[in-house]
């Protein structure tokens, strides 16, 4: 293939979608690493501290589309301080001086302050499009600069981030001349916003496809809304309550039936049961439902709702809906793909309505499910292992047992075998989140079995190293693991030291490991940034230097081309 | 090489959750959001030190006899062994949370934006205060009044007359008014229908109305009527029934 001029080599690697694709071709020789580079438009950074910005930045310089993530998964979960780090900044700032063409931005778990987005605002005459998901440090204001400035602007879409109301004049910043809109989702936003310059927004742009609103939008508005817009794909209902009953309904209803092209529905906030019967037209076209939002719809006003929903592909809903509702499910959506069933009671302390045989009847049901999140009360080897047999094509399986170490209530045993038969049966298994009463056997099992496993979580789990020591053994794809209160040490640590630079990152809290394991590692290990994050409370007499025997309560150690980052706050120590 | 280290079956933890994860409630000193964890400071076997005292309430209800005294680091998921002699009864029924279940940072692994979201919804629904809002047909503007704040249906009556004018009309005394009333009071319940008010216990009517609807003319004295009616019936039959 060298002989072909560089042209021809650069159309074949354009039916390269996979970044991974593209970076292994890159590493075939020294012409295709050149081609690639110079072609390579969408660029994937998993990890903001593995690279600087500016050799990515002049490694392809053709750039339209950046994504970067930021902060480890389990600072969704409340395990990571606040300022530990994460800023979109840098990447903007290296984005405006060497890459202005840049078209599109994605972030994930990032802190992104207004002058970010002011920046960005104005850096990129090409701009179209913003996602940002999960991250914080911005508000409304920021918003306002991206709608005035960008002009041309596809996508807006802004998922589940923390942003700070500074009241509602953002949406009226965009022009009159803005009519280019195709997506756009306030929906994480919690204040009210110029409901009028929306609808006069949807209105001028005919493209919109997606658009999601938020919790201040009331029905009375929607129904404007949708009448402006009839081509819309996906709609996030905002409120779905109204002020005047009797006239709201009917309204509804017409403006439902216009809306023949919906296929993805979300939002319902507040929504009354008698609301839910103004959709059942458009149900039989749904793909993807999210009702995970809406706490006060019953299971019976649901059980009806989901019988006209056969082609759901995807289903996200809170454990109210109870196993009675999951048979339900199985019965109308054959097509199901993927479900998520999430706690109503988020601190887990209620009685939750869901348990093993909800699955089982959702696997029995829908054959084609390749995507589980499942949070339960129990659960049982038994009901795993039928599952695994129904259900071979899981290609993400998270099961979250509320009770963090319940063990089969039958038989009480650990989960082991259940989780054994699941990645024995599932062989394209790439995400796995283990909970319930697990010794060392289901570590064996996921290091015999999960080859394609790429990110595996464990809370709670195992006995000894061996587990941690079979898992980093076995799994020879594993790109992420993320490990709390669990027994593992120093030993499991390093006894596979170079398993950690195939690796994206690897984050241990509330495990065995101590400050001397750390530091070792980090020895052995040169390309490794070993960050050991240190909360200080004020009672705790703890001196400026513990010793190598103190255990280490956070660790997160990630590969990286940068060494120690230069933007770390002082409770996170670098070894 | 550390030692393997048994796993005793949850039968002996009585919240089925690893004592030291209990130990490790805590906030982030520097997390912008406190969500009630349990303040401590803890490492290497040390007692719990600087608890709130509402945390000593639920922390006592472990039930471990006669320690006060958390199990140590090195023995991660067993208790001491004085567990394993007559506690089973008081220690099986921990999962259905008899006892104030503590809480695990991080757990279960729910995003923040989530947990945020009901908790917004939750404060909401609990709001003191039972605000309604109270239309009139033909009346320009409504108003809002607090359900609360009445004992019952005569004290509601009357504190709707107060506002609207609707039952006493003039020189008419508001007996006579009332029964040759003009109005009707309806609400609106959870499931969006309209009814009359005065059929349900006062405690159920105020959780279930969501808005007051004052309704005159001919549209109210259909609904009286239907009233008596449907009353009188109930009693023709209940007088049949005692006869036979």
């Amino acid at each position: 293939m060298t002989y072909f001029p560089d042209e021809v080599v650069e159309h074949i690697f354009d039916f390269l979608s996979s970044h991974r694709d593209r970076n292994n071709v890159s590493t075939v020789c020294k012409a295709w690493y050149l081609v690639e580079q110079l072609s390579r438009l969408r660029v994937f950074v998993g990890n903001c501290y593995a690279v600087r910005p500016e050799r990515v930045m002049a490694r392809f310089p053709g750039m339209k589309c950046l994504t970067v993530k930021g902060k480890p998964h389990f600072a969704d979960f409340n395990l990571v301080p606040h300022d530990w780090g994460g800023d979109a900044l840098p990447w903007i700032e290296t984005a405006a001086r060497c890459c202005p063409g840049l078209e599109e931005l994605r972030l994930k778990r990032m802190v992104v302050s207004d002058e970010s987005l002011e920046l960005l605002a104005r850096a990129f005459p090409n701009f179209k499009s913003l996602v940002l998901i999960s991250c914080e440090g911005f508000s409304t204001d920021g918003l306002a600069e991206i709608a005035t400035h960008c002009r041309g602007l596809r996508e807006l879409d802004l998922q589940e981030n923390e942003v700070e109301d500074h009241g509602r004049q953002w949406l009226s910043c965009f022009p009159d001349s803005c009519t280019s809109l195709v997506s756009l989702n306030f929906a994480c936003l919690k204040g009210e916003v110029n409901t009028s310059a929306l609808e006069r927004l949807v209105a001028r742009c005919q493209n919109l496809r997606c658009l999601k609103l938020n919790r201040a939008i009331s029905i009375e508005s929607l129904i404007k809304i949708l009448a402006r817009a009839p081509n819309l794909v996906e709609l996030g209902t905002g409120s779905f309550t109204a002020d005047h009953r009797t006239e709201a309904y009917q309204n509804l209803l017409n403006a439902f039936y216009k809306c023949n092209s919906i296929r993805n529905l979300s939002g319902f906030w507040d929504a009354a049961p008698r609301y839910l019967q103004a959709i059942y037209s458009i149900c039989s076209s749904l793909t993807v439902l999210n009702l995970s939002y809406a706490p006060a719809i019953q299971v019976n006003d649901l059980i009806k709702m989901i019988r006209h929903c056969f082609k759901l592909q995807k289903l996200w809903v809170l454990d109210s809906i109870g196993d009675k509702g999951l048979a339900a499910v199985a019965c109308a959506c054959k097509e199901l793909q993927e479900l998520r069933v999430f706690p109503s009671d988020v601190y887990g302390t209620g009685i939750a309505a869901v348990t093993e045989e909800g699955l089982v009847a959702i696997s029995s049901g829908c054959p084609k499910l390749n995507s589980l999140l499942y949070f339960c009360h129990q659960m049982t080897n038994a009901a795993l292992i039928t599952v695994a047999k129904n259900c071979p094509h899981f290609t993400r399986f998270r099961l979250c047992i509320l009770d963090p170490v319940k063990p089969d209530p039958i038989s009480n045993e650990p989960l082991d075998e259940g989780f054994g038969a699941i990645v024995k049966s599932c062989k394209d298994l790439k995400r796995l989140s283990l909970s319930g009463l697990l010794t060392d056997k289901v570590f064996l099992y996921i290091g015999m079995y999960a080859s394609r496993l790429e990110m595996l979580s464990i809370a709670f789990a195992g006995e000894s190293d061996k587990g941690m020591v079979y898992v980093l053994n076995g799994c020879k794809n594993l790109k992420k693991l993320e490990i709390r209160d669990s027994p593992f040490g120093d030993a499991a640590l390093l006894e596979n030291v170079g398993k950690y630079e195939t690796m994206r990152s690897l984050w241990m809290s509330s495990c065995d490991v101590t400050q001397g394991g750390c530091k070792a590692l980090a020895a052995k290990m040169p390309r490794l940034n070993v960050e050991v994050i240190n909360e200080r409370e004020e009672s705790d007499e703890m001196v400026e230097n513990p010793s190598d025997m103190h255990r280490v309560e956070k660790m997160y150690v990630y590969r990286t081309l940068t060494g120690p980052r230069d933007d770390a706050p002082d409770f996170v120590w670098t070894f | 090489m550390p030692k393997t280290r048994h796993w005793t079956s949850p039968r002996n933890t009585p919240m089925g959750l690893p004592l030291d994860s209990m130990a490790r409630m805590r906030p982030h000193s520097r997390s912008r959001k406190l969500d009630g964890r349990i303040p401590t400071g803890r490492h290497d076997g040390k007692k719990l030190v600087g608890m709130a005292s509402y945390v000593e309430d639920t922390e006592l209800r472990l039930g471990l006899p006669g320690s006060d005294a958390l199990a140590t680091r090195g023995s991660k998921r067993s208790l001491p062994e004085d567990d394993a002699a007559g506690d089973d009864s008081s220690c099986r029924n921990g999962g259905s949370g008899s006892a104030a279940k503590a809480q695990v940072v991080g757990w279960p692994p729910i995003r923040t934006y989530r947990k945020n979201s009901f908790q917004a919804m939750k404060v909401e629904s609990e709001a003191s205060g039972l605000f309604v809002k109270v239309s009139m047909d033909g009346a320009p503007y409504l108003r809002k009044i607090d359900l609360k704040v009445y004992k019952g249906y005569k004290e509601l009556r009357e504190g709707l007359d107060g506002m609207f004018n609707c039952f006493s009309q003039g020189d008419l005394s508001r007996k006579e008014a009332c029964n040759g009333s003009e109005f009707a009071i309806t609400y609106e319940d959870k499931d969006g229908d309209l009814m009359l008010v005065g059929d349900v216990p006062w405690e159920m009517f105020i959780c279930s109305c969501k808005r007051l609807r004052i309704m005159k003319g001919s549209e109210a004295r259909v609904l009286l009527k239907r009233k008596l009616e449907t009353a009188s019936l109930s009693l023709e039959h209940l007088l049949k029934h005692k006869r036979c």
